[in-house]
């Protein structure tokens, strides 16, 4: 066999490719017009029609791995995701946004107390009825440092949290707190069984130790490779509940492609997948439906560091304005996302509508302006200096963000190297000062635990918040904020937190990117899914089923 | 002689496994920092974590006898747990096992039947036959499986849509689909080896002495093929075929990565991105285990097959 | 039998310093292509980043998977980058890795092999039983390995590399070595007392030229390819370092929404390369076998 047909052969091999891959490629005109993108409130919707057939077992896609099924360890999507399936609150929140009753009822005699009442009827899994007891413990476990958990700093304002009656449990509070009870109504205020998490001990919550609440789908198993299996309970303390999806299996996919190739085949029945790129092929394939709901998450820059160029507000509001938003909304969200005025989704004006609204309206769009962020640059001294951002490969969306965030900092002068970790390791930024050495900022699509834009901005603006990890104190607002929890009146609460949001908007403690919609893909045959942020925090399936 | 060459065959085996398995564990110690920092894969655990990865792991006592420790709860299937799945590395390893298996299977089915088939088929057909069999050879040599997996996903999958992309699929006959395209990246610069050592083989006897006096007596050559080439070409055909399955073994992670499948090998990845090292040791000793055994099988096969090895045999 | 070895072996040796170039040319018409090929991607891998056109590393968000247009001959990547430039810029770090691996495992594998065959007896079965047993790692697994210990990057994948590799090498050259060892005129030098070393560096190695660059070509393609491999992984060049392996990695969800420029263009670039190598590689073997004819 000769030289020559073998060196032909090769060459056949590569023309070949080059035929396959030619005439391939996105033509420059067609770039996604701002008509593509919602408005705040249109076209978006918080439910879905209710499903009417059974259906045995469907597959729930999240970004990685469930991690914990401890509440007090939940604070980002595929824990909450798991957890609101199935635990229940002291108080819910319903797809709008607005809290009501829970498992308990609540009345607040004065500014200072409040009495949670159970309601009747209420049980876990293993029939056991809800006690004072339980949500006594549930509680403390949330408060105690002892534990470790995440939502400690949610009860800065309770004095004593304790049984009062047969069924009420009643709060002191050293100052009125307005904010407690939107926390209670998500992961802060989950009720577990006191005896199993005592039996449990260090193992609640994990594969080994399994978990025990109320909700309409009750734990079945949990591994490696297969995810967290949840079935209904046939003896759901509620009746009029009566879920038509028999198993709900939640399942990691930290591969946005392989996401996409799930949902088209029909492997993976639904999710809340956001950030993909290629929503439209989604959206034009006639095996998903796609809709698209009020918002309450941020997609935000948070600066971790206290020292270098990003501990200067020039600095940070140069990078802000040197930031290509739209590309983002356009790239990374395939046009499911709206431009920011504030930190604060406006999804999240759960009460105080008009308040916010105005004030919201009247604040500027943060639109690119490079002349400005070069001004500010060259005023604050730092051309040519370096800031190391924490990203992920592995993650498409935050991947393709931090090199906006590159192509911003490289247009002003600033010098970026990048520090990529596992997807798995990414939230280790969030709890971990270790991961977070040497880092300047990482890219987060962050929320508060329920329909108010103080939930969020308190956790990083204020002094001992825990996501302040550039110890980020302003005397302004540290008052806004403390004053906001404690004003009993909704539109003057409201005003408070709009100071408070347009202070945020100068001084920059995070920067914000985009605003998220609220996205849910169902596979074909499949509706009923709450289509709003709420999913994070209450059950979300109560209504699935097939068409 | 045979049993000679068998022993020490057998002798190799179990130093192979026992080096590889001192290597596997001994990495923890060239961790940068200490064990301690090493298995919390740079995460900062919790005091009580980390005496209960101090005592599992024996970090008190002399190096050998915690290595004896790690092997004895290895043998027993007992690998430690996951980090970043806080499960039992066991119970990874088992739900992966058959995606991985799975895949080289499927991927080993198609080398043994194309491979081997077109290199007969080149052998024994020359001409048109040969020279596309050359030239196909030619080309899915030099395709690392990396690429082979984007052109046949780009080819077959987006453009022609006869497969699905991504995924494991449900069920087995939506499995197959899905582990069709992956195959085939895996097998595809196997084939090439395997079909051109099948050929070269094939013709060797083909021409040899004893072939050509029994076409001359005019013996049929279906039968001559059966029993007197392939018996005899068997040997290097059996030989690379063996070698280059066990290499599946090492690419596999490659093509599962591609086509995110959930095997070992994509696990194996992510845990060492992660730093995962209790499941890196785990699905390591496994797959390096997988792989010395077949090839010891085939050496073995070799000395079984082979005449000149074996004493007494058929006298072919 | 030839006794052309056997005799002067400084005729040898300038035979093969001098006909360098003749060499080449007796490799044929796809042996000079292929090393045109790898002479581009080596100045390329010098290079590369200063004749790249567009800066390879710089985010263009507001451009992804644009496809070919005026200045940019093969579109541009899953973050707006310029392809063509990140495929120039990339021949460095998709090139320096596998040059360390072969010459880490060529200088390994040749001492062992030469040791072996000049100490023969229970040092060769010795050294020969260790790399047996050494061969129980496939190169990726032991990459793998080294990656999960020291961190993912192209050193730590170089070195486990270079150390899977060098059993096969000293097996090769072994027999080689041997087959030096006992030819007449090594006898001939160590009863003039030369020693040992001595002879193995200047007579048996150069004598052994022919294979062990024959070896060493085709091992860098190896290389490349478990390299890349490697890096598209994920474990071994990090982004946003321009990477032949990594742009097939990094845009391969591209190539799901009907964009397989980028990936592809890479793909090619790295199977050009290794068949280039391959196919002077296979050429130089041929020559270093007939040599010995």
């Amino acid at each position: 066999m000769g030289p020559r047909l073998r060196t032909s052969a090769a060459a056949a091999a590569l023309v070949a490719c080059a035929l396959l891959a030619a005439a391939c490629g996105r033509s420059a005109s067609t770039s996604n017009s701002s008509s593509d993108l919602v408005s705040p409130t249109h076209g978006l919707v918080t439910t879905t029609p209710a499903g009417s057939k059974p259906v045995a077992s469907v597959t729930w896609a999240v970004y990685r791995p469930v991690n914990s099924l401890d509440p007090i360890f939940a604070f980002d999507y595929p824990e909450n995701t798991a957890i609101s399936l199935m635990c229940e609150s002291l108080l819910h929140q319903a797809p709008d946004g607005s809290v009501g009753p829970g498992l308990a009822t609540v009345s607040t005699p004065n500014p200072t107390t409040m009495v949670f009442t159970v309601r009747p009827g209420v049980k876990f899994w293993d029939g056991d009825p809800v006690t004072p007891a339980d949500v006594v413990y549930s509680l403390d476990r949330q408060m105690l440092p002892a534990y470790g958990g995440f939502y400690g700093q949610v009860f800065n304002r309770v004095k004593s949290i304790a049984a009062s009656g047969a069924n009420q449990v009643t709060i002191i509070l050293k100052q009125p707190d307005y904010w407690l009870l939107g926390e209670l109504s998500s992961m802060p205020g989950i009720i577990i069984q006191k005896s199993y998490a005592l039996k449990e001990g260090k193992n609640y919550g994990t594969p080994a130790g399994g978990i025990m609440c109320t909700g309409p789908y009750m734990f079945k198993s949990w591994t490696a490779g297969g995810g967290v299996t949840a079935v209904a309970d046939p003896h759901y303390w509620n009746s009029a509940v009566r879920p038509k999806t028999q198993q709900i299996v939640i399942k990691g996919v930290p591969s946005a492609a392989s996401f996409t190739s799930g949902m088209l085949t029909g492997a993976i029945g639904g999710s809340y997948y956001f950030g993909l790129s290629n929503l439209k092929q989604l959206e034009d394939s006639s095996s998903v439906h796609v809709y698209q709901g009020p918002g309450q998450s941020t997609d935000a820059f948070i600066i971790s560091t206290t020292t270098g160029p990003l501990a200067n507000v020039k600095v940070r509001q140069a990078l802000s304005l040197a930031l290509d938003r739209q590309a983002i909304v356009n790239q990374v969200y395939d046009g499911a996302a709206l431009m920011p005025r504030w930190l604060a989704n406006p999804g999240t004006f759960g009460y105080g509508k008009s308040v916010f609204t105005t004030a919201y309206d009247s604040s500027p769009v943060l639109t690119q302006n490079l002349s400005e962020a070069r001004k500010l640059i060259k005023q604050a001294g730092v051309a040519g200096q370096t800031i190391t951002i924490g990203t992920s490969s592995e993650l498409a969306s935050i991947a393709a963000e931090t090199g906006a965030y590159q192509q911003a900092a490289e247009a002003i002068g600033l010098k970026v190297v990048l520090k990529s970790v596992s997807a798995a390791n990414y939230i280790n930024f969030f709890t971990s000062a270790q991961a977070r050495a040497g880092i300047d900022g990482f890219i987060t699509v962050n929320y508060g635990d329920y329909a108010d834009p103080a939930a969020l901005l308190a956790t990083l603006a204020i002094p001992g918040g825990d996501q302040n990890y550039d110890n980020f104190s302003n005397p302004q607002m540290t008052a806004l904020l403390n004053q906001a929890e404690g004003t009993a009146n909704p539109d003057q609460r409201a005003a408070l937190v709009a100071k408070a949001e347009e202070l945020a908007a100068k001084l920059l403690p995070w920067i914000p990117n985009v605003q998220p919609t609220n996205v849910l893909m169902l596979s074909k045959g499949l509706t009923g899914a709450v289509a709003s942020f709420s999913y994070m925090f209450a059950p979300w399936a109560n209504s699935l089923g097939g068409t | 002689m045979r049993w000679r060459f068998l022993t020490r065959r057998l002798v190799m085996l179990i130093a192979s496994l026992l080096v590889a398995s001192f290597v596997i564990f001994g990495a923890l110690y060239l961790a940068p920092g200490n064990p301690i920092t090493a298995l919390s894969g740079g995460r900062a655990l919790p005091p009580a974590s980390l005496r209960v990865l101090e005592a599992r792991y024996h970090l008190n006592q002399p190096f050998f006898a915690q290595y004896w420790y790690w092997l004895e709860n290895a043998l027993h299937g007992n690998f430690g747990i996951s980090i970043t799945l806080q499960e039992n590395v066991s119970s990874v390893i088992a739900a992966r096992m058959w995606t991985t298996g799975g895949l080289v299977l499927y991927a080993s089915l198609i080398i043994v039947v194309f491979g081997i088939g077109s290199g007969v088929i080149a052998a024994l057909r020359p001409g048109l036959a040969d020279t596309s069999v050359l030239v196909s050879t030619s080309i899915s040599a030099a395709l690392p499986s990396f690429v082979a997996a984007i052109v046949l996903i780009t080819l077959f999958s987006v453009k022609l849509g006869w497969f699905p992309a991504l995924g494991n699929g449900t069920g087995f006959w939506s499995s197959v689909q899905h582990f069709t395209l992956p195959a085939i990246a895996l097998a595809i610069s196997s084939l090439a080896i395997v079909a051109r050592v099948t050929r070269a083989a094939v013709r060797e006897e083909a021409d040899r002495e004893h072939v050509q006096t029994a076409i001359s007596r005019g013996i049929p050559v279906r039968q001559l093929i059966r029993r007197h080439i392939l018996r005899n070409a068997a040997i290097p055909i059996t030989t690379v075929s063996g070698i280059t399955i066990a290499s599946l073994i090492a690419v596999a992670a490659v093509v599962e990565t591609a086509f995110s499948l959930n095997g070992l090998g994509a696990y194996l990845v992510q845990a060492a991105e992660s730093k995962d090292l209790a499941v890196v040791q785990g699905i390591s000793l496994v797959l390096v285990t997988a792989f010395v055994l077949i090839n010891a099988a085939v050496d073995v096969l070799y000395a079984v097959l082979d005449p000149r090895v074996a004493l007494g045999s058929r006298a072919q | 039998m030839s006794t052309v070895i056997g005799v002067a072996p400084g005729r040898v040796r300038s035979r093969t310093r001098s006909g360098a170039l003749g060499l080449l040319r007796s490799t044929g018409i796809a042996g000079m292509a292929s090393a045109v090929v790898i002479a581009v991607a080596t100045v390329l891998a010098v290079f590369g980043p200063l004749v790249a056109p567009y800066n390879p590393e710089l985010p263009s968000l507001g451009q992804a998977f644009i496809g070919p247009t005026g200045g940019h001959l093969l579109g541009f990547d899953f973050e707006g980058r310029d392809v063509l430039s990140r495929l120039l810029a990339g021949a460095q770090s998709s090139m320096i890795g596998p040059l360390a691996v072969v010459v880490g495992a060529m200088a390994l594998g040749t001492l062992i092999a030469v040791v072996a065959a000049w100490r023969q007896g229970p040092a060769d079965t010795v050294l020969s039983s260790g790399l047996d047993i050494l061969f129980a790692f496939p190169g990726i697994l032991l990459a793998v390995l080294a990656a999960a210990i020291f961190g993912a990057g192209l050193t730590a994948a170089s070195v486990a590399l270079a150390i899977a590799y060098m059993p096969y090498v000293a097996r090769v050259l072994r027999g080689a070595a041997l087959r030096e060892r006992n030819q007449p005129y090594v006898a001939a030098l160590e009863v003039q007392g030369v020693s040992g070393p001595n002879i193995c560096l200047r007579h048996i190695i150069p004598n052994m030229l022919p294979l062990i660059v024959a070896q060493a070509t085709i091992m860098f393609g190896w290389a490349m390819v478990d390299l890349a491999a490697i890096s598209f992984l994920g474990l071994g060049v990090q982004p946003p370092t321009p990477n032949w392996g990594v742009m097939i990695s990094e845009n391969e969800p591209g190539i799901l929404q009907g964009y397989p420029l980028p990936a592809l263009a890479a793909g090619l670039a790295i199977v050009g390369v290794v068949i280039a190598f391959n196919v002077l590689g296979e050429r130089l073997f041929e020559q270093a076998q007939g040599a010995r004819r």
